[in-house]
């Protein structure tokens, strides 16, 4: 009678036991499987929203270039382009807070209307190139510049051709040269030797019909200063193919206007002068590439360059993201888009509520 | 004797009752891993898509077939694929024969979870219609 009592105490124990440890067991099996559905439930939602910002066009479907009309739906889409993401290049470069016609993240966030995704939005080239001046030789006439370019693709080599050119005041000297697998190449430009300032080295990439990026490197020639800062003085904002450019002094002078791009570059014809702001209009080229603008002038005998590119990229717009857990509960998604012929990388982060 | 057999029985009850509880949870295992994936797997294959959208942009994907120019097909999708992402590309054709003559890819797609896109192709100057399978693995 004792031994049954305890083979039936042993046995219930081992029973009670074992109810309790399936009920764990069962719980650490289930418990990731329910979260990683609600964890791809939420990554559905948010790539459909990053879709949706780069899919549509918003409204006023062309609110990049109408610059009267109040923002009331976000997209950056071309509007009436068949193919996907194909973004409008004014919309992208008012997501530029260096253009004088930026929109503000506020109104931008307002008009998506999903006020518990805060989201940052990345565009830049595909591939990175990077110039600087390795030595120069001084002539009675002119000067010959050496510079070492690179071009590289999240800190791989790529090989690319390149189309460089070097403005000085009114001139411009272009040459064509490539990076070799090793992402390494070279280029030699001559200037000549008439009035002193800041000239611009203008590096524009080709790694594929279509895949393309820029470097612009100040130096000063025929100077022992240091080139301008970009902003110095005046700021260029390109929209909607007209060219803006807001002197920052009264005293100086911009005298010429130009654009390249990989293929070509023309002189710009002013279309409106007043005494601080100037308009050119910008040619509309089919060439896939970057197409960036350059503005020369004088400040008393010193010649300046500024510059911009249109369409302004890269560009960071949006939440910044910096607080303590933001990054936690977020989403990133990577795409590639164009924008006036040409490939850019866009990434889109979305944060949780 | 009797009842104390029947004590004993009832213990190797619990036991196997146990063992086939452990057991099948230890068999869930692999459906867990396989639904984990679920969202890179999602992820790799949009890559995917918007590469293939992006090289037939004007029609280019199609051109570059017709010309049978593989090296080019294989050299742009490593630069518009990301970093670490790994690719193998099949073209085929109407007839469902492989048409590439020479491998399009930049790595080995093993061991991974290996993603397949599969998009059609025209190409407009002959009308030529291709399928291209495109195999994507993040690297290990």
């Amino acid at each position: 009678m004792v031994a049954t009592t305890i083979d039936t105490l042993l046995s219930c124990f081992v029973m009670v036991t074992l109810v309790l440890t399936s009920m764990v067991g069962v719980y650490t099996v289930v418990h990731p499987f329910l979260q990683e559905q609600q964890s791809l439930y939420k990554m559905q939602v948010n790539q459909k929203l990053a879709e949706y910002i780069l899919l549509g066009p918003g409204y006023p479907v062309n609110w990049g270039s109408d610059l009267a009309t109040f923002l009331t739906d976000f997209g950056l889409a071309e509007y009436g382009s068949v193919a996907p993401y194909e973004l409008d290049i004014d919309k992208v470069t008012r997501l530029n807070s260096e253009n004088a016609y930026n929109v503000s993240f506020l109104d931008v966030f307002s008009a998506l209307g999903t006020q518990d995704k805060p989201f940052r939005i990345t565009i830049k080239p595909v591939f990175d190139v990077s110039v600087n001046l390795t030595s120069k030789q001084e002539g009675p006439t002119e000067t010959v510049y050496h510079f070492q370019i690179s071009t590289e693709r999240s800190s791989l080599p790529i090989a690319a051709d390149l189309c460089c050119y070097a403005v000085f005041s009114d001139q411009v000297v272009s040459n064509a040269s490539s990076t070799s697998n090793a992402g390494e190449g070279s280029v030699d430009v001559t200037l000549q030797n008439e009035g002193s300032g800041t000239a611009l080295f203008i590096v524009i990439a080709k790694a594929d019909s279509k895949t393309a990026s820029y470097a612009v490197y100040p130096f000063a020639h025929q100077s022992s200063s240091n080139p301008n800062s970009q902003g110095a003085y005046a700021t260029l904002s390109p929209i909607d193919y007209t060219l803006r450019i807001d002197l920052v002094s009264d005293e100086d002078k911009m005298s010429h206007a130009m654009i390249m791009t990989y293929s070509n570059w023309f002189s710009l014809s002013e279309i409106n002068e007043s005494q601080a702001t100037m308009f050119y209009e910008l040619p509309r080229l089919l060439d896939p590439s970057p197409m960036v603008v350059v503005g020369t002038g004088l400040d008393g005998s010193t010649s300046f360059a500024e510059w911009t590119v249109y369409p302004q990229v890269p560009v960071v717009f949006g939440s910044n993201f910096t607080g303590e857990g933001d990054l936690l509960d977020s989403y990133a998604f990577r795409y590639l888009v164009t924008i006036n012929s040409a490939v850019y990388e866009c990434e889109v982060v979305i944060g949780g509520a | 004797m009797l009842m104390d057999n029947r004590g004993q029985i009832r213990v190797l009850e619990a036991f196997f009752a146990t063992a086939v509880v452990f057991g099948s949870l230890v068999l869930t295992g692999p459906a867990y891993v396989s639904y984990q994936n679920r969202s890179s797997n999602g992820v790799l294959y949009s890559l995917g898509l918007n590469a293939l959208i992006e090289l037939d942009r004007g029609g280019e994907l199609g051109a570059l077939i017709a010309q049978s120019n593989w090296t080019e097909i294989s050299s742009r999708l490593s630069l518009l694929l990301p970093v670490g992402v790994s690719f193998n590309a099949t073209v085929y054709n109407e007839d469902h024969e492989i048409a590439n003559s020479s491998p399009m890819t930049d790595g080995v797609l093993e061991g991974g979870n290996v993603v397949s896109v599969r998009y059609m192709v025209v190409d407009t100057a002959t009308l030529g219609f291709y399928e291209i399978s495109l195999q994507l693995a993040y690297v290990k």
